[in-house]
């Protein structure tokens, strides 16, 4: 019997709603007192294609998803066929014998799309001796009981607590909440949909799984999120004044939630035109005095190339956050992948100062974007935040994140009194930070120009005003460098291999660093977390590595790239993905362990 | 003691234009009415695109900023939106505004923020040695069209009247005190307002000069115009190439972006307090 360990998985078709029960389902376990990782695989459709929920839930964190399921709620035919193999023995996959029987057959052919499968799969996936199953005639107990065979899902939710025999009474509380706006008739239904699946399941197959959730006692208070959602907290607390942005996938939650609280913590948020605009205004009003944010994905970055260059020239703050997904150009855009870290480093024509980071999971996300909107004051520059979508649509709880050590840093701003007569934007300083005024403010009314200028912002293509110009600008870098903190090893320093990784490929190889340990692997783990400048101490750190291997969701190895460039070391072992797929602790720990054997 | 172009004149250096070039007309009408308007320079913020006239900031002593080619709107829409109460220009040429920024130009007049748009119209880009810009008539040779221009000019008036634009101007640069006059009246307006300046160019478009202007310009005050009426507004625009009206084709009362929206009733978002943000209730709001 496990108590409060499980790996749930929802599986139906876009537009069934997976998303909502899955919600619920996660919610009821931080309620309970459980922590969890949540994140969903789904194919750019809106409707038909078959979309996944994996919700992981444990009594301490959680670090990853893992796709060897404890239990299974499959809402459509497609989802039995597909992972009934992914179930762990002991287990269990609840599904609608109307929908997946020994007979069904594949009614619709989607290519591309969806998994063909004929009567003797089905019978071969129905057949698993090691595994439980548990029909629930979701469909019909859904017409039956509120009329409407969408509710299927709230009547599989229901079945899955009974088996899980957990009580009811919390998931009607949260119907209750999920539902009221949309009028007493809808809560009803959908209070009925979820008893009667909790009823039919408790008749039927009653206390025979092997699993069980339970509330846990004195639990940490805690918050469920995902990671755009917690970045647009780390923003806000850092004073996050202005964020213009075009929708795409998977940034586009960072315009919605800023928008959500624009009026609340009275910030300016827009959804504009292109994402030439929305860098471009982000620009005009970080130069302007206010904290500003971009986000996108890769494809509007590269739109937004120009402006970057802009904001390194004329020193503006200004914070992007790039949610990666794999291309190249459209490339898939519900997936996940680590292929822009050239091109955030790169963007844009000329040499300037920027600085380029990426969180490994939803709590240092939150850190690091706060951190973001400090430097980009601190150092006059462009920000850039790179994450993926594994990280920013993966869900987290996570405890009530402390802030009151947080401060707000506004570098060299000065006050209105603090400006001298003369003053200059541009002026050449010992540690190449200019003093910075604002529009508005008397007597300190300069030129912010995109040409090379003199201490003044005045155009100049003069040798020796140009040459000074240019290097007190690049100077900054080292100073940023100079402050950055250095990479650390995580786990035992003598470890026979060293995972190397960036972003949110962390999650995972974080889990599969612990499963290689608890077999007798010695692993441990270095996570760079800034590229640009390259943070201090890689090196170091790698030359007393037995044998480092690189993780990183793409094919090429950038970031061992960067680190053969900037560090002077080839990492040989690569554990490359590029399927559109987020790293499993379990793919990493099989690699390692082959590596073992070579 | 009331203020004069030398006020709004950098000490720096001076325009490095082409002698005769209608550039120098739009920087004196606009200093002159920075001056008559009695703005204090340091609340003045002045955003060009990239262009012969868009070197303009250079010899302005307000705060000024050179952004990129076509760019100047979104520019200058976030510095305003960050800090609403400053006197907002924004200088561009045709290039920058009906070429490589038209898409941001409809956009920003579909959202109205309270800024003036002074385009300097003179059918060539002068920058890059006299190519033909978006608004040369068919035919019109230059480097890039040996043979002649292929396509259809660019109506911007009439793009901008079918697009909610609340003020829609047109000035000539041979003419300074209509054009000042002009450039005061958008300042005055509560809302985007497109002033499009009829500007010479003595070296590359020799043909559309101040003698084919000074023919073929007309007041539109003058001539009885009522400028409340769109569908009037609408025939004039398309007078064009026979007669050139110049003055307001159309002023709308609207609301502005940032009147609409709370977040910009507590003064400047800039002059904000973001110390001590507190964000428990999110925090809150997320836990159950």
């Amino acid at each position: 019997m496990k108590i409060n360990e499980l790996n749930f998985m929802i599986g139906g078709k876009a537009g069934e709603g997976i998303e909502v029960p899955g919600n619920m389902f996660a919610k009821l376990c931080m309620k309970a007192g459980l922590w969890l990782n949540a994140t969903r695989e789904f194919y750019s459709v809106i409707k038909g294609y078959n979309n996944i929920n994996q919700i992981r839930v444990a009594e301490q964190p959680v670090k990853s998803h893992i796709n060897r399921y404890d239990l299974i709620l499959a809402i459509d035919d497609e989802t039995v066929p597909r992972y009934y193999k992914d179930v762990v023995p002991g287990g269990g996959i609840i599904y609608d014998p109307s929908l997946v029987s020994a007979s069904s057959v594949q009614s619709e052919v989607r290519p591309g799309g969806a998994l063909v499968y004929d009567a003797t799969l089905m019978k071969e996936a129905l057949s698993r001796e090691d595994i439980n199953y548990f029909p629930v005639p979701m469909s019909d107990l859904a017409m039956e009981k509120v009329g409407l065979k969408l509710a299927k899902n709230i009547v599989g939710i229901g079945a899955t607590l009974a088996l899980l025999d957990y009580n009811v009474q919390p998931l009607l509380d949260l119907i209750v909440k999920t539902f009221a706006r949309k009028g007493d008739d809808v809560v009803n239904k959908n209070i009925d949909a979820a008893q009667a699946g909790y009823n039919y399941a408790r008749e039927k197959f009653s206390r025979e799984f092997n699993y069980q959730l339970r509330n846990v006692k004195n639990p940490v208070k805690k918050f469920f999120a995902d990671g755009n959602e917690v970045m647009v907290f780390g923003a806000i607390k850092s004073g996050l004044k202005f964020v213009s942005e075009y929708p795409m996938t998977p940034s586009s939650s960072i315009l919605h939630t800023t928008a959500k609280y624009a009026q609340k913590y009275n910030i300016s948020v827009n959804h504009v035109e292109d994402e030439l605009s929305a860098m471009n205004m982000a620009v005009g009003a970080g130069f302007a005095g206010a904290r500003s944010l971009v986000a996108t994905s890769g494809g509007g970055f590269a739109l937004m190339t120009e402006a970057v260059g802009m904001a390194g020239m004329i020193e503006a703050p200004v914070v992007c956050i790039e949610c990666q997904r794999p291309g190249p150009s459209s490339g898939l855009p519900t997936r996940s992948g680590q292929g822009d870290l050239r091109q955030v480093m790169h963007a844009s024509q000329g040499e300037f100062p920027r600085i380029v980071m990426a969180p490994g999971h939803h709590e240092e996300a939150f850190y690091m974007v706060h951190e973001a909107f400090n430097l980009a004051e601190r150092y006059q520059c462009p920000v850039f935040i790179i994450s993926e979508k594994y990280l920013s649509e993966g869900y987290a709880t996570l405890p009530y994140l402390k802030t009151d050590h947080l401060r707000v840093d506004r570098g060299k701003l000065l006050k209105e009194s603090e400006i001298r007569a003369g003053y200059k934007r541009y002026q050449i300083t010992a540690d190449g930070i200019p003093p910075r005024a604002i529009p508005g403010q008397k007597g300190g009314a300069h030129l912010a120009n995109t040409y090379e200028h003199l201490e003044s912002g005045y155009s100049t293509e003069e040798v020796g005003h140009v040459t000074a110009m240019y290097e007190r600008r690049m100077k900054k870098i080292e100073l940023i460098e100079k402050n950055l903190p250095a990479a650390e090893l995580e786990g035992n320093p003598k470890a026979d291999f060293t995972i190397v990784c960036w972003g949110g490929t962390y999650m995972p190889a974080s889990e599969a660093m612990d499963m290689l340990n608890r077999d007798g692997v010695k692993t441990n783990l270095l996570h760079v977390k800034y590229m640009l400048p390259f943070q201090p101490g890689v090196r170091e750190i790698l030359e007393h590595c037995k044998r480092p291997v690189l993780v990183e969701g793409n094919y090429t190895g950038l970031l061992g790239g960067v680190i053969a460039e900037k560090a002077g070391i080839d990492i040989r072992s690569r554990i490359l993905d590029y399927s559109g797929r987020p790293f499993t602790p379990d793919k990493i720990y099989e690699e390692i362990k082959k590596l073992t054997k070579k | 003691m009331l203020r004069t172009v030398k006020d709004y004149t950098s000490t720096e250096g001076k325009p490095n234009w082409c002698p005769g070039c209608g550039d120098f007309g739009i920087e004196m009408a606009m200093k002159q009415a920075m001056a008559q308007l009695d703005l204090d320079p340091d609340k003045v913020l002045l955003i060009s695109g990239i262009g012969c006239g868009a070197n303009m900031p250079n010899w302005f002593s307000t705060y000024g900023f050179i952004t990129l080619h076509g760019r100047a709107l979104p520019v200058a829409t976030g510095a305003h939106l960050a800090s609403h109460e400053l006197s907002v220009f924004v200088e561009a040429g045709d290039g920058d505004a009906y070429g490589i920024g038209m898409g941001h130009f409809i956009h920003a007049m579909r959202r109205n923020p309270n800024m003036v748009y002074i385009v300097g119209n003179n059918t060539v880009y002068g920058l890059t040695l006299g190519q033909i810009s978006p608004t040369a008539a068919k035919g019109c040779k230059g480097p890039s069209t040996p043979f002649g221009n292929p396509d259809l000019p660019v109506n911007p008036i009439a793009l901008a009247l079918a697009n909610h634009c609340s003020f829609v101007g047109r000035g000539y640069a041979g003419n300074l005190p209509h054009l000042i006059n002009l450039i005061k009246a958008a300042h005055q307006h509560k809302g985007f307002a497109l002033v499009d300046v009829l500007q010479p160019c003595v070296t590359y478009a020799k043909d559309v000069g101040y003698k084919y202007y000074q023919d073929l310009t007309y007041d539109l005050q003058e001539a009885g115009h009522d400028k409340t009426n769109l569908e009037a507004a609408m025939k004039r625009a398309f007078e064009v190439p026979e007669k050139y009206p110049i003055g307001i084709f159309y002023q709308e009362e609207r609301p502005l972006y940032e009147e609409e929206l709370p977040q910009f009733k507590k003064g400047p978002l800039v002059s904000h307090d973001i110390s001590n943000v507190d964000i428990t209730p999110i925090f809150e709001e997320y836990s159950s």
